[in-house]
């Protein structure tokens, strides 16, 4: 396996793997939601991608539960990420080529952010949506990533 | 051109992005003041709204972990809150893109060539929004949900889905005090 390397270049494809059809429209695009964080951490976890590779992006999704609603992997450059605002670094402690994107908002649970901050999140998802491309997984089941080369 | 005059106080919330236009819930204006003459209601159908309930109630059933981060379970109370909006502000606004959030929240949002509006429901409070290009300014306002006005549906309806004004009579006919109708 290639050494990763801990700082993340620019030019670097960053994979979030989308486990949940209501997190994408109906024309197949991402809802900005996608990006959203959890309660309590400003962190969306994401896959580096140009050096682990598709398949090992597709193993991962199904290890996650609930394996049924996986649906596909949004592929973005560490660059768009930057340039909304956001930041995306290593987190190699979760396991090897783990990275997370932060958008600097801390959500409460079952609380929705002040309005100002509200539209300031949500755009900030909304541009990452812009420079995302979504591949819908056409084999889900399969092993291997049987899609477009990402 | 719609022009809405709203003289409530401005906040001096410390974000970069110049946000300063927010509505405080007793500093609402009164409904009424949204609509001008002959502008017609865009509510959504009967029909439709049954359906956006529904799929509150299917988003309320997912398991904790349903996006496979951690997401939280939407909480009956979310649900109940977002229901009760949806019978408020559907009387004026058509029906929105509802989605649930990892942290427990549901999002209606309207998006239209005029702009976006976004109204997110929690167990207490809400969050709204609208950035539309008739303002300069978004429009912003929260609050407990359990005073969650009707301005809202009237405000998205206004501000994303402006209305062509009904036909007008070219003729006015006044009665004053000394004119009784024939027959």
């Amino acid at each position: 396996m290639c050494v990763l390397p801990v700082d993340i270049a620019d030019d670097e494809k960053i994979v979030r793997v989308i486990k949940t059809p209501y997190h994408v429209k109906t024309n197949k695009k991402l809802k900005h939601q996608a990006f959203r964080p959890k309660q309590g951490t400003d962190d969306v976890s994401v896959i580096r991608q140009s050096y682990m590779g598709t398949n090992f992006c597709k193993v991962k999704a199904k290890e996650i539960p609930p394996v049924d609603s996986y649906a596909g992997l949004a592929v973005i450059q560490a660059q768009g990420i930057r340039a909304t605002g956001s930041e995306v670094h290593d987190s190699r402690s979760e396991y090897y080529g783990h990275a997370h994107i932060s958008h600097g908002f801390i959500l409460q649970p079952d609380e929705p952010l002040a309005p100002a901050k509200n539209l300031l999140m949500n755009e900030r998802c909304r541009a990452l949506c812009a420079v995302t491309l979504y591949y819908s997984d056409p084999a889900p089941h399969t092993e291997d990533w049987t899609g477009p080369t990402i | 051109m719609f022009y809405a005059d709203l003289p409530c106080s401005v906040t001096d919330i410390q974000f970069e992005a110049p946000y300063e236009f927010v509505i405080p819930h007793n500093q609402r204006p009164q409904a009424t003041s949204f609509y001008s003459k002959g502008q017609v209601k865009r509510g959504a159908m009967r029909a439709e709204i049954v359906v956006a309930k529904e799929k509150i109630e299917n988003f309320a059933l997912m398991l904790e972990n349903w996006d496979g981060y951690g997401a939280m379970r939407i909480n009956q109370e979310t649900k109940k809150n977002a229901i009760s909006a949806l019978d408020i502000i559907l009387c004026d606004a058509p029906v929105p893109d509802i989605t649930p959030n990892p942290n427990g929240t549901l999002s209606f949002e309207w998006e239209t060539p005029q702009g976006i509006g976004h109204l997110e429901i929690g167990r207490t409070k809400y969050s709204f929004y609208i950035k539309s290009r008739l303002t300069e300014q978004p429009i912003l306002a929260d609050g407990s949900t359990d005073q969650l006005g009707d301005d809202m549906g009237k405000l998205v309806s206004n501000f994303l889905f402006p209305a062509r004004h009904g036909a007008e009579p070219m003729t006015i006919i006044t009665y004053d005090g000394y004119v009784r109708s024939a027959g």
